[in-house]
């Protein structure tokens, strides 16, 4: 008896597409961006002179412990960061790549209502706009096509960092070949937390980048990148416009309140514009200091060293500079100090490893960046995506608002529990997204201005393989500010 | 207040409304906890007590059936809105992972319509005039559940026959659906039993036989 054959998986006759590229390349892109994260972070906060010694020594070539202070004056704390832990913007990358559908579709509403709230409870050095974003879109009314919010000094029009390309590499890597998919996902998965070009033309130049080194085998040349780019960029305005729900939100954007008076045709031909500088200043910087390029960009510039754009463009260049030393290159970007260390480092890693594959990780932190397991279970999946070994028929696969609502006030209950002691080490938990979990450490510590409080960490491994640290100040072992219960409870209308 | 009460009327103490109710860590009082004492039975509550089981799919009352056999039972029912935390909400918020529907066909051509009809074949298959077996199952589970299909003969010295296991890797608001083929070719005639399970735990099962 035969027993291989007894019970074989089903398989859609799909025929597989062609010029899927290795899925080492996959797995070097989703691995090597979280290497250049996990080690850009650090140094992140640290000025380029007179800063404070780090507790590390410098330059910073392998993962290191550090200290880093959450909050405010008065509700701060100091967390410590295991060597090899990976940021807010592999965290999100993580979360886009479980919204991406079978069929290779960014499911918007998934990333907008489920992940991003929940994101929040387990964020790791989340920028201030990607947080507002996510707390806007709890609400009665709220939608992540209208998510115009102000908050103080912040306004979603002019929301311009880089954190929607940071997490934009699963949209390049499921849609590979596909450029018309890739600008539309990225298009929408921008959108979501952030509204000026910048922010946009970032995610997208990025993933095109992603796509033109995942597929290009020998030889790759600055040149003829810069052809493809510049050919299609010509063609975002065109692609996204044809989806409804881009037209809806660009006549959002030229009507909501704002100081930017321009409309945002005008405002993203500005930005295109700006794109073309940055990528046509490379081949002239490429023998120089790379301090030089950075500042070109303004990529040291404390108030536009998070753009969007600058950023990605600092990443093609380090990329093209140093491209037989990918070691280097991300040496390089993770201790050029006064620049976003930590997200160039994501853009780097992932066109190094696209490019190059896993041969690019350096052997000394390869296995240990945070989820090793999981960030290659990941790019298997976009692999299969891509190459659409598998598919799943017949079923549309979303979530109404609502649902993933009522999903959030399940999960608050294990939540509470978590963090009233209720559930200890060892003790098993159920996310919406990230499944069953267990408690693997808690960690208390006293927040010094308000007494009444202490901060709880608590660490869980899922099954899925993805390990958080949920966080929060919890009020006489009562009340849990990190809970989303009463937003949650207030937008179902109860 | 305790209130205690022994044998089965001490089961009258139980607030059923308190078990149902939502707990809602949102709202201005304070979460609201309902105190539920324990109820401990030292041997077993017999079955005439228990008017009805609910289950949360069909095909987890079909698997529930099938272990019963011929016993008798309380009355089966299938009410997945008992497994949410709330009247109002969807039955895509149940937190756990089920198997919705476990079906086999000899039709390759399956669609969809089918996968969700209520009647299931007599699940008799003949080695001369079926190829293989499909065997299609709905799962609701979050990333990371491991999911065991198991083939066994369904005599009593029952006997493994192929296991296949997989990882839910992506979230599937609508369920993951899975397909799997079963060859009758190498098969001997005989009563088999597929069982699906998730995280270690059983599910569903389907018998089916195999003719010359």
């Amino acid at each position: 008896m035969t027993q291989q054959q007894l019970f074989d998986e089903w398989s859609e006759e799909v025929p597989r597409q062609n010029g899927i590229p290795p899925l080492d390349r996959f797995q070097g892109a989703l691995l090597l961006s979280t290497v250049g994260d996990a080690l850009g972070w650090p140094t992140e906060f640290l000025k380029p002179t007179n800063g404070r010694k780090p507790p590390f020594e410098l330059p910073l070539q392998d993962f290191v412990t550090w200290k880093k202070l959450v909050g405010g004056k008065w509700w701060g704390y100091e967390e410590t960061i295991e060597p090899g832990a990976y940021s807010d913007d592999s965290q999100l990358a993580l979360a886009v790549a479980r919204c991406i559908t079978d069929d290779g579709n960014f499911d918007s509403e998934m990333f907008a209502y489920q992940e991003l709230p929940l994101w929040l409870q387990y964020e790791r050095g989340g920028g201030k706009s990607v947080k507002t974003a996510a707390r806007k879109l709890i609400g009665k009314n709220a939608s992540w096509l209208r998510n115009f919010y102000k908050q103080g000094e912040l306004d979603y029009r002019n929301a311009g960092a880089n954190g929607a390309a940071m997490r934009n590499l699963p949209i390049a890597l499921a849609s590979v070949n596909n450029t018309e998919q890739i600008i539309k996902d990225s298009f929408l998965n921008s959108i979501i937390t952030h509204g000026h070009p910048r922010a946009i033309l970032g995610a997208i130049l990025f993933a095109l980048t992603v796509n033109y080194a995942l597929t290009t085998s020998n030889g790759i040349t600055f040149a003829s990148l810069f052809e493809y780019l510049r050919t299609e960029m010509s063609q975002i305005g065109k692609i996204v416009t044809q989806d409804d729900r881009v037209t809806t939100w660009i006549q959002g954007w030229d009507n909501s309140d704002s100081f930017e008076k321009a409309s945002f045709r005008t405002s993203f031909n500005e930005v295109h514009q700006e794109a073309l500088n940055y990528l046509k200043g490379i081949p002239q910087s490429i023998n120089q200091d790379a301090r030089a390029y950075y500042t070109f960009v303004g990529a040291l510039d404390p108030a536009t060293k998070g753009s969007g754009l600058a950023t990605v463009c600092v990443a093609i260049y380090l990329f093209f500079k140093y491209l037989d030393r990918p070691e280097e290159a991300l040496t390089t970007a993770a201790n050029t100090f006064g620049s976003d260390t930590d997200t160039i480092g994501v853009f780097l890693g992932a066109l190094s490893g696209a490019y190059h594959g896993t041969k690019a990780l350096p052997s000394h932190l390869s296995h240990k960046v945070q989820d090793h397991d999981y960030l290659i279970k990941t790019a298997n999946r976009l692999y299969s995506i891509a190459a659409r070994q598998k598919q799943t028929k017949g079923v549309k696969q979303t979530i109404e608002r609502r649902d993933a609502y009522f999903r959030i006030l399940s999960w608050e209950i294990d939540l509470h529990e978590m963090f009233w002691d209720e559930l200890g080490r060892g003790e098993i938990i159920f996310h919406p997204t990230l499944g069953r979990g267990t408690i693997e450490e808690k960690i208390e510590k006293p927040i010094k201005k308000r007494e009444d409080y202490v901060v709880k960490l608590i660490s869980v491994r899922f099954d899925c393989g993805q390990s958080c640290i949920f966080h929060s100040r919890v009020q006489n072992n009562e009340k849990v500010s990190e809970s989303l219960a009463q937003d949650i409870t207030n937008a179902l209308g109860k | 207040m305790q209130r205690r009460g022994e044998g089965p009327s001490g089961l009258n103490y139980i607030n059923f409304e308190a078990i149902r109710s939502l707990p809602r860590p949102g709202d201005r009082e304070g979460w609201v906890r309902p105190v539920q004492a324990e109820v401990l039975v030292p041997d077993s509550i017999p079955l005439a007590y228990i008017p009805e089981i609910s289950f949360v799919s069909q095909a987890s009352l079909a698997h529930a059936e099938r272990l019963c056999g011929s016993l008798p039972h309380p009355k089966f029912s299938v009410n997945a809105q008992l497994f949410t935390n709330s009247s109002q909400a969807s039955l895509k918020t149940i937190m756990f992972p089920y198997v919705a529907e476990l079906v086999l066909t000899a039709d390759t051509n399956i669609d969809q319509s089918m996968l969700y009809s209520s009647h299931i074949q007599e699940n008799k298959y003949s080695k001369s005039r079926d190829k293989c077996i499909i065997l299609s199952a709905i799962i609701d589970a979050s990333p990371g559940t491991k999911v065991n299909f198991e083939l066994s003969t369904a005599s009593t010295d029952r006997r493994v026959v192929k296991t296949r296991k997989l990882e839910v890797q992506g979230y599937y608001p609508n369920g993951y659906i899975d397909r799997s083929r079963i060859r009758l070719e190498n098969l001997q005639v005989g009563v088999y039993s597929v069982a699906c399970y998730l995280n270690d735990l059983c599910w569903a099962s389907a018998n089916f036989e195999v003719l010359e």
